[in-house]
């Protein structure tokens, strides 16, 4: 009886991995994250610096020399990362990079969630998108983390620059 | 921040533009106007940060102000009609607008001439960045 | 074996046959143009949504107090404009 149901819930998870790397699923899954991750880059671009400092200080765990280049760099960041998934260039990289956001990201949510530091907005997306606490945070972190892994795995069977430029060559005369 | 001016006597002047973010600020706002046209604005001002604790989670904190307003000997009568006429609505409407054509979203934010800096900062902070933009603004020598 | 050699040859067309260049360095160096056009212009997009705030932000500070409570002295050469809501 327990095999049976060992061999289910394998099952139901095969299933679900299945799903995940049907090619049309990929595209949607790196529409989605990189479309996530534009929109985050832009929202900080559109505010002043300061005002990304500020957001970034309110966690009080990074010092000050690191918030200030944080504040500078990471638009930039989640824009061309973010645009690189989106057009399937340079996937995997692409993806990596993502992934390293995301784990930080919640490494810090994680330490201001126990740490009880009170933040009412994190300001993930600057003044355009709603307010979230670390541990919608986290949790939305979380979740896009696993939902990369099928882009890792199946990017190359996926519309996009890397499939396209991998493609089986037609020869030319 | 008011220390932080004192040092720089003569370099440095201070322009407050209170930016209310929800209605009992803006209750608050206008009762500092008001005391000032009793010639009190800052003692109310300092007033209100001071005993921030006993009216800003007030709904209608009109009375409450009023009841710190006797402490600074102020007409509280004058100060109830002046803040329920609504005469500070377009001041502090203008202030407002001001703070967003400057993108400010959150309080405090300070502009050091042009430098935007957002957030309480510590008086030594403080000091550093208005040494910074007077050694811009007036090198070493001139 | 020796038919199995035979119907190789005859499905293999003349084009297949001759000596070719492969596309598909051709088109890891096409990929490569496209991508990075792609990026360039979002990545340009975002400095010139910068760019176009900061240049806003100087004209909007000027002028002076007027109306306002100040402390110090009018005319300083460093003025703080200070927006902070009382709760």
């Amino acid at each position: 009886m327990s095999s049976l149901k060992a061999s289910s819930g394998s099952g139901y998870l095969w299933r679900w991995w299945h799903v995940c790397t049907l090619p049309w699923v990929v595209v949607l899954l790196r529409v989605v994250l990189g479309g996530v991750f534009v929109f985050a880059g832009f929202s900080k671009l559109l505010l002043p610096h300061a005002e990304v400092v500020a957001h970034i200080q309110q966690y009080q765990v990074l010092p000050g020399w690191l918030v200030s280049i944080t504040a500078t760099f990471l638009p930039w960041i989640e824009v061309g990362s973010g645009t690189a998934l989106l057009v399937g260039f340079c996937t995997t990289p692409a993806a990596l990079l993502i992934g390293v956001q995301l784990l930080s990201f919640s490494a810090l949510m994680s330490i201001v969630w126990a740490a009880g530091i009170p933040i009412e907005d994190c300001g993930c997306f600057g003044n355009l998108g709603l307010p979230e606490t670390p541990l919608q945070v986290l949790i939305r972190d979380l979740i896009m983390l696993v939902l990369l892994l099928p882009i890792i795995y199946r990017q190359r069977d996926a519309l996009g620059l890397d499939a396209w430029s991998s493609a089986p060559a037609s020869y030319e005369a | 921040m008011e220390r932080a001016i004192q040092r720089f006597e003569g370099q440095v002047q201070l322009v407050l533009y209170p930016f209310a973010l929800n209605p009992t600020s803006e209750v608050a706002t206008q009762a500092a106007w008001c005391a000032g046209e009793q010639g009190k604005f800052w003692e109310f001002h300092y007033m209100l940060y001071r005993r921030q604790e006993l009216w800003n989670r007030l709904a209608a904190p009109q009375e409450r102000l009023n009841d710190f307003a006797k402490d600074l000997n102020l007409d509280t009568t004058a100060l109830k009609s002046c803040v329920e006429s609504g005469r500070m609505q377009d001041r502090m409407k203008a202030d407002k607008a001001y703070g967003q054509q400057l993108q400010v979203s959150s309080t405090p934010t300070m502009f050091i001439n042009d430098y935007r800096i957002v957030g309480t900062q510590s008086e030594g902070e403080l000091v550093r960045l208005i040494r910074q933009e007077l050694n811009r603004v007036q090198p070493q020598g001139q | 074996m020796a038919k199995k050699s035979k119907a190789r040859a005859q499905t293999l067309s003349p084009r297949q046959q001759s000596p070719q260049k492969p596309l598909t360095p051709r088109r890891w160096r096409l990929k490569l143009v496209i991508g990075g056009a792609v990026l360039a212009v979002a990545l340009g997009v975002g400095g010139l949504v910068r760019f176009l705030q900061q240049r806003d932000l100087s004209p909007h500070l000027q002028g002076t107090g007027d109306k306002h409570y100040t402390l110090g002295t009018a005319g300083a050469p460093v003025v703080i404009k200070e927006f902070s809501d009382y709760t």
